[in-house]
């Protein structure tokens, strides 16, 4: 929320402060556009895998029990309290604390690192029992798109350590690149969390 | 300044004529243009005779391999013959862009524009004229040794797809530059879209790795919805460089000046 | 910290977490057999793509956005589980 006494020297009605305040994505806004072709791409590669699934419905069920239940709740948590602590340090950047945003943007970056270094090492316990991305057509599957994604969370902590940077600097603070950030980062959470319930969950 | 300017004449071909004469953007709308004539040409040979696209399959043998050079032998040379002088527009294509990137407002902007002509000259090398070449090769005498005909199919098809590596760092140039540049001569939501082009370069990698099922080189992952997201990116392209050219200054002709300022008598006549 | 119990996020990351959990027991609880379960695979989904709407709507502010964008995830949220199920019944 702007704090009132900026708002009441700008001179702004109160839904005037109440239109600028509502988070007016516009659809023309360069991020929001590749969030949603991003989601249907990546939609058409789970749809892919569905077929695929489908067809090879034994060798995908057999492959899957590789996998370990236990990591991938761990990485869908450490993902789920990042993006709650990035929607924090949006409502701190909003209300004008930029301390607090910092910290909270660093414990996002932390809990996306804890998310890489877990699924790094999940993929290297993986490899040592001999499951690799050419085993089958679920590996494939598998190692192909936790790949793609842990991309998308490396370029989100790129854009995240951006975000840090310019909190930390009052000449550069700008909320559209936080929300852009932020929408990136939420996108890759959001993203985890279909491909947990594909590869990990479903039977 | 340029004198007297005659009218534009009505009448498609006089206007062209004139446009060429008198516009001073002329050769960046001659560039545009031939983009989507050169891509349209491209993507219907590439499409229906030269079995480029989609390709072949991975798992052929020996047999099935000399089978298909000798079947599609004579269409194949056609495509190819007709890609090798269509794709000489490309570069005009790519040196457009870098051009265009040289006017952006940012920081180190003659290398970037470089940097991605350089990018885009090496993929179309190993991604259309390699290609060209061994395919042309191989059909041109199918009844070679069949290991000879293997070596030069799965070279064809390899360095069609890992030409990615090389277009990906064009692509990725590009992006940043247009995210990056300040006079927004691209609107920041198309270089987003770029992001999803050189993302897609990124995901064919697994098509040396694999021979069959989707992850191959003909195969829906690692092909068909990369092109697909290609073709729709090239579209929006296509608008995006129209929008482009009309919004950037004229090019300077240093040429042009000089001559109308001897014409008008602000710079002394070329000695004899 | 007390940002992260402003609005309605804290709520909506525990709600998130709780959800999580019940679609592991799900497919926890039918992992005794190597049979293919259809009942559970898409429960599972549609569980996702029911957290991935909160996200949408929650954190990333969907819900304040333009109507294209509202539209628009939504088509994603409901096609998505739709398409997959036609994969998997195909």
């Amino acid at each position: 929320m702007a704090s009132p006494d900026i708002a009441a020297s700008l001179g702004l009605t109160a839904q005037e402060i109440d239109k600028a305040e509502r988070h007016e994505a516009n659809l023309v806004d360069g991020i929001w556009i590749f969030i949603v072709g991003d989601l249907f791409i990546f939609a058409s590669y789970f749809v892919t895998y569905a077929l695929w699934r489908n067809w090879e419905h034994g060798i995908f069920l057999a492959a899957q029990q590789h996998l370990s239940l236990g990591f991938g709740l761990f990485n869908t948590m450490a993902l789920l309290v990042s993006s709650w602590t990035l929607a924090a340090a949006l409502k701190a950047m909003r209300a004008g604390d930029f301390d607090a945003a910092g910290w909270l943007t660093l414990a996002t970056m932390g809990f996306g690192l804890v998310f890489v270094v877990s699924k790094i090492t999940e993929w290297s316990v993986e490899v040592s029992h001999g499951f690799v991305f050419t085993s089958n057509m679920f590996s494939q599957f598998y190692f192909w798109t936790t790949g793609v994604h842990i991309l998308h969370v490396f370029f989100g902590l790129l854009a995240l350590f951006r975000l840090y940077l310019e909190v930390k600097d009052p000449a550069c603070r700008n909320l559209a690149t936080a929300e852009s950030a932020a929408a990136f980062w939420h996108m890759v959470d959001l993203l985890w969390l279909v491909i947990f319930a594909l590869m990990y969950l479903m039977r | 300044m340029t004198g007297a300017v005659p009218p534009i004449p009505s009448g498609w071909f006089a206007k062209m004529a004139w446009h060429l004469r008198h516009n001073p953007k002329a050769d960046l709308w001659v560039a545009w243009f031939s983009i989507p004539i050169a891509y349209n040409i491209m993507g219907i040979v590439y499409f229906t005779i030269t079995h480029m696209m989609p390709p072949p399959d991975a798992t052929k043998n020996h047999a099935q391999i000399v089978e298909f050079f000798t079947k599609f032998g004579f269409e194949i040379r056609l495509g190819f013959g007709i890609m090798l002088v269509s794709l000489a527009f490309l570069v005009w294509a790519n040196d457009l862009i870098g051009w265009l990137i040289m006017k952006m407002d940012i920081p180190h902007v003659k290398a970037w524009g470089y940097a991605y002509m350089i990018a885009m000259c090496g993929g179309g090398f190993t991604g259309a004229y390699m290609s060209a070449f061994t395919m042309s090769v191989a059909s041109m005498r199918p009844d070679r040794d069949p290991a000879m005909l293997e070596v030069l199919y799965d070279l064809t098809y390899i360095s069609f797809d890992g030409t990615m590596g090389f277009f990906l760092f064009g692509s990725l140039i590009w992006t940043y530059t247009i995210l990056a540049d300040k006079s927004r001569l691209f609107p920041k939501w198309f270089g987003y879209t770029c992001i999803w082009n050189f993302t897609t370069e990124f995901l064919v990698s697994p098509a040396v790795i694999v021979h069959s099922g989707p992850f191959s080189w003909n195969g829906t992952i690692a092909f068909w919805i990369d092109t697909v997201v290609y073709i729709l990116w090239q579209i929006v392209y296509v608008f995006m460089l129209y929008y482009a050219v009309k919004r950037v200054d004229p090019p300077q002709d240093r040429f042009r000046l000089k001559r109308i300022a001897r014409l008008t008598g602000q710079l002394t006549p070329h000695p004899a | 910290m007390q940002y992260l119990f402003k609005g309605r996020i804290a709520l909506v990351w525990l709600g998130l977490t709780i959800v999580t959990l019940i679609s592991w027991q799900i497919s926890y609880v039918g992992r005794a057999g190597l049979s293919p379960d259809l009942t559970v695979s898409m429960a599972v989904i549609v569980i996702a793509v029911i957290k991935a709407r909160f996200v949408l709507r929650e954190f990333m502010e969907v819900g304040h956005a333009s109507r294209w964008l509202r539209v628009l995830s939504d088509v994603w949220v409901v096609g998505l589980p739709a398409a997959i199920l036609g994969a998997l019944w195909i």
